[in-house]
């Protein structure tokens, strides 16, 4: 008798597990139009922030800051991989798309997890990976669009992850390669290349859809004879740098599309006088055409590693009584950009400090053009120590805006400097390989905690702050003591702001309007992935990958060299998981 | 939200839609020498396409015999004796030196290599034969970028790229950052003529391993 009651009950556990793996019953896909991405339904995450104006905003608003207490995993996935999981969990209709390390996405039925398809790339033997990281697929009709570390991008097929196309937009031998997001719009997919350590030149490439035809292609850096070109001198312009780390924010109504550019190369600025347009810049890219029809430069010739990878936030704000059609960007320089933008033009509005910055003397108040302190510049002879460090006041992980509380949301590091200086002279470049002109050992130990800190106290080095944007004015900051804090931010109309990015694991719910914390939860590894939000059959979820790895790894490497023997950081384990969390039923 | 589709759920044929180009010609190959079984279900044609891939060479070809050399510095062709290696220092990012031809060994960068001449050899370490010489793959095992750094102090190669860090009197093997497999070595001598030489090839394949 008993033993019969044990086999049945193993029949019932295989009838689950039969039913678990059985393939998702979506009764269709439904294709991604320019419609819906002009104005995305509140139940799906479309691109990598949610919408065009890259707010990292979901009007959902079953999980509040009343109940986010009673948040638990729904589901869970391991995607066998490690190093840094940074993608969002991009949804249309019950559908998620996932990319992760290595160029693989994986589509899952997003309520319950089961796996659809998962697409594979088979990366050159010889590659190597700076940044082994993907920050998302774009969506557009019934195709997923991803972009490779290996400078190509490519179409696969939402159904069946079968690859449609394939278009490469740049060398990786010569150190080209693609992180982001690409940005659809107009039907065209446009995707960019990094690779300012290697000396190259930035450059956007736009594809039509259907095809993967080249549309168009728009270097960062303009060749001798076109604007902004006696900004460099000589052949300079040719390894410049501006690399294209992030996905552009899109304004349909001037069909003009914004991206954020990197630093110059390489890095000591005596070796690349001028100011270096457009690299540490924003550009207003017209994405019929390619033209470049507007940019602002938030600092010239670049002496910190500052790379302006992120683009502007779309943000209407009042200002001295007037609306304006904001651009918002907090900058990896430490300034807060506050923006114009137009159907070509970009013009300055204000910029003011949010971490603590020694390296501008002032900001001119009408064009925005900083004017330097001499000695926070580090120069091929010459070492300087400077704030905020090379990773800046913000890196990639973006910002994140709320309609409701008319709150930017900014995750940043503070109390953090650099110290380095160049290698004396210049090597030459040899292509593929790494070009700083400062030496790497000098780059391991150029992390330092700010003079203006009491280094023997654990010192606040993460800073969640939340700014008015009617005002400009800092509501409220939340700190974290002795951890990188590499946290990418998803705002949710029930009131909360969401992020990881700490050593401790942790992946955390605050208060939107007062940045209280009032959930958090332990994760396998760091947590350094886009949060999104999305709805199926009625219940809204909160998705984010676990995986730490790349900046936030090294930041974590020179970190534990300054920290003293008691405050050492945790190990953060390396692995990617993809989580999806609902309220408790 | 005009079209829809039907989705194809996760039956194994629909897994072979995963195979890339690259994959798909090496399978034509296969297929065309008899090889793997290309017409059969899903599961078995994926796993002869990871099976083949992985079989691929690293593309490094140092061999026995081999000197070693600078390039692209425009001092010619030398190779490098330990002369040139005072004790404590390092020379890296060099190439194997084909003696019988002269060239360097350059069609892969798989092939680079880094030299280091540790200080204090202790007496008795196999080390004394090569006067504290060590040759390893400059390529790391974490995610292929050249390992650049070389700490004196901790005896440690380093890689900039996410800061692993190498033993060099263990063997390569791993002390700090995200790389878990140690660096490749290569066994090597010094000749009459005070040449740095290897004496066999690369201890495991060169490159990314994670
Ligand atoms: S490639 Fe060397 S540590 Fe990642």
């Amino acid at each position: 008798m008993k033993r019969r009651v044990v086999v049945s009950a193993i029949c019932a556990l295989a009838a689950v597990a039969h039913y678990g793996a059985k393939p998702v019953q979506a009764d269709g896909y439904s294709a991604v139009t320019d419609e819906r991405l002009k104005n995305p339904e509140a139940e799906n995450w479309l691109s990598w922030r949610g919408n065009y104006g890259g707010w990292g905003y979901s009007s959902l608003e079953q999980i509040t800051a009343d109940n986010v207490k009673d948040l638990v995993p729904v589901w869970s996935y391991a995607t066998g991989l490690t190093e840094g999981h940074q993608a969002p969990p991009i949804v249309n209709n019950g559908v998620m798309f996932v990319a992760t390390p290595e160029n693989n996405v994986i589509a899952l039925n997003a309520k319950t997890g089961t796996e659809i398809w998962r697409y594979r790339r088979k990366l050159p033997k010889e590659l190597f990976q700076l940044h082994p990281t993907n920050r998302g697929v774009g969506l557009y009709k019934d195709r997923v669009y991803l972009a490779t570390l290996d400078a190509c991008v490519v179409a696969l097929d939402a159904t069946t992850g079968k690859q449609a196309w394939e278009t490469c937009i740049g060398d990786w031998k010569i150190g080209e390669y693609s992180t982001l997001s690409p940005l659809i719009a107009e039907g065209k997919v446009i995707s960019g290349v990094s690779g300012g350590e290697f000396g190259v030149r930035g450059a956007i490439t736009a594809l039509d859809a259907d095809s993967g035809k080249v549309a168009w292609k728009t270097f960062t850096i303009p060749a001798p004879g076109e604007p902004g070109s006696n900004s460099w001198r000589g052949e300079d312009w040719k390894t410049g740098g501006g690399s294209v780390w992030m996905q552009g924010n899109y304004d349909p109504d001037t069909k003009l599309a914004f991206f954020g550019t990197g630093n110059g190369a390489p890095w000591m600025p005596d070796t690349r006088p001028g100011d270096n347009l457009y690299t540490s810049s924003v550009i207003a890219i017209d994405v019929t055409s390619g033209a470049i029809k507007g940019h602002h430069q938030y600092h010239w010739n670049d002496a910190w590693d500052w790379d302006e990878v992120s683009a502007p936030l779309l943000i209407d704000y009042p200002r001295d009584g007037k609306d304006v059609k904001g651009l918002v960007h907090a900058g990896r320089n430490g300034y807060l950009w506050w923006l114009e933008r137009s159907k070509g033009d970009i013009n300055f509005v204000g910029a003011e400090s949010y971490v603590e910055q020694n390296a501008f003397d002032k900001i001119d108040k009408k064009t925005g053009r900083p004017s330097y302190n001499q000695d926070k510049i580090p120069l091929l002879n010459k070492s300087a120590k400077f704030c905020p460090s090379l990773w800046g006041g913000k890196d990639w992980p973006p910002e994140a805006y709320n309609p409701k509380t008319g709150m930017l949301y900014i995750p940043s590091h503070i109390n953090l400097c650099s110290e380095y200086g160049g290698a004396g002279t210049l090597d030459k470049l040899k292509p593929g390989e790494l070009w700083l002109s400062v030496p790497v050992d000098v780059v391991f130990a150029s992390l330092r905690f700010s003079d203006k800190v009491d280094q023997t106290k654990p010192v606040p080095t993460g800073s969640l702050q939340a700014f008015d944007i009617k005002t400009g004015k800092r509501i409220w900051e939340t700190n974290f003591n002795d951890t990188p804090f590499w946290a990418p931010l998803l705002t949710t109309g029930g009131n909360l702001v969401f992020a990881g990015g700490t050593a401790d694991r942790k992946f955390r719910a605050m208060n939107a309007s007062s940045g209280k914390i009032l959930w958090e939860t332990s994760m396998p590894s760091g947590v350094t992935g886009v949060p999104s939000s999305y709805s199926v059959d009625g219940t809204q979820y909160i998705a984010v990958q676990a995986g730490w790895g790349v900046d936030a790894e090294r930041m974590h490497a020179l970190m534990q060299k300054i920290l003293p023997a008691d405050r050492k950081l945790p190990t953060v384990p390396q692995g990617g998981s993809i989580w999806v969390f609902a309220l408790k039923k | 939200m005009s079209s829809t589709k039907p989705f194809s759920g996760a039956d194994p044929a629909s897994r072979n839609t995963e195979v890339s180009l690259n994959r798909r010609s090496l399978l034509s190959k296969l297929t065309a020498a008899g090889g793997a079984a290309a017409l059969c279900c899903g599961q078995s044609f994926t796993a002869a396409a990871e099976t083949s891939a992985d079989a691929e060479p690293s593309g490094a070809s140092l061999k026995a015999g081999d000197h070693f050399t600078r390039v692209g510095d425009g001092a010619g062709l030398s190779a490098i004796r330990l002369s040139d290696l005072p004790a404590g220092a390092a020379i890296m990012d060099v190439m194997p030196l084909d003696p019988a031809t002269g060239k360097a060994r350059e069609e892969s960068r798989m092939n680079a290599v880094n030299l280091v001449r540790i200080s204090n050899v202790p007496s008795g370490s196999p080390l004394e034969a090569t006067q504290g010489v060590m040759a390893y793959s400059a390529i790391c095992t974490h995610k292929g970028c050249k390992v650049n750094s070389w700490a004196p102090e901790q005896n440690r190669w380093r890689c900039f790229c996410h800061m692993s860090e190498f033993d060099v009197l263990a063997n390569g093997e791993v002390v700090d950052g995200p790389a878990t497999q140690p660096l490749p070595t290569i066994p090597i001598a010094i000749d009459a003529e005070g040449i740095i030489t290897a004496t066999a090839g690369f201890s495991s394949a060169p490159g990314a391993a994670d």
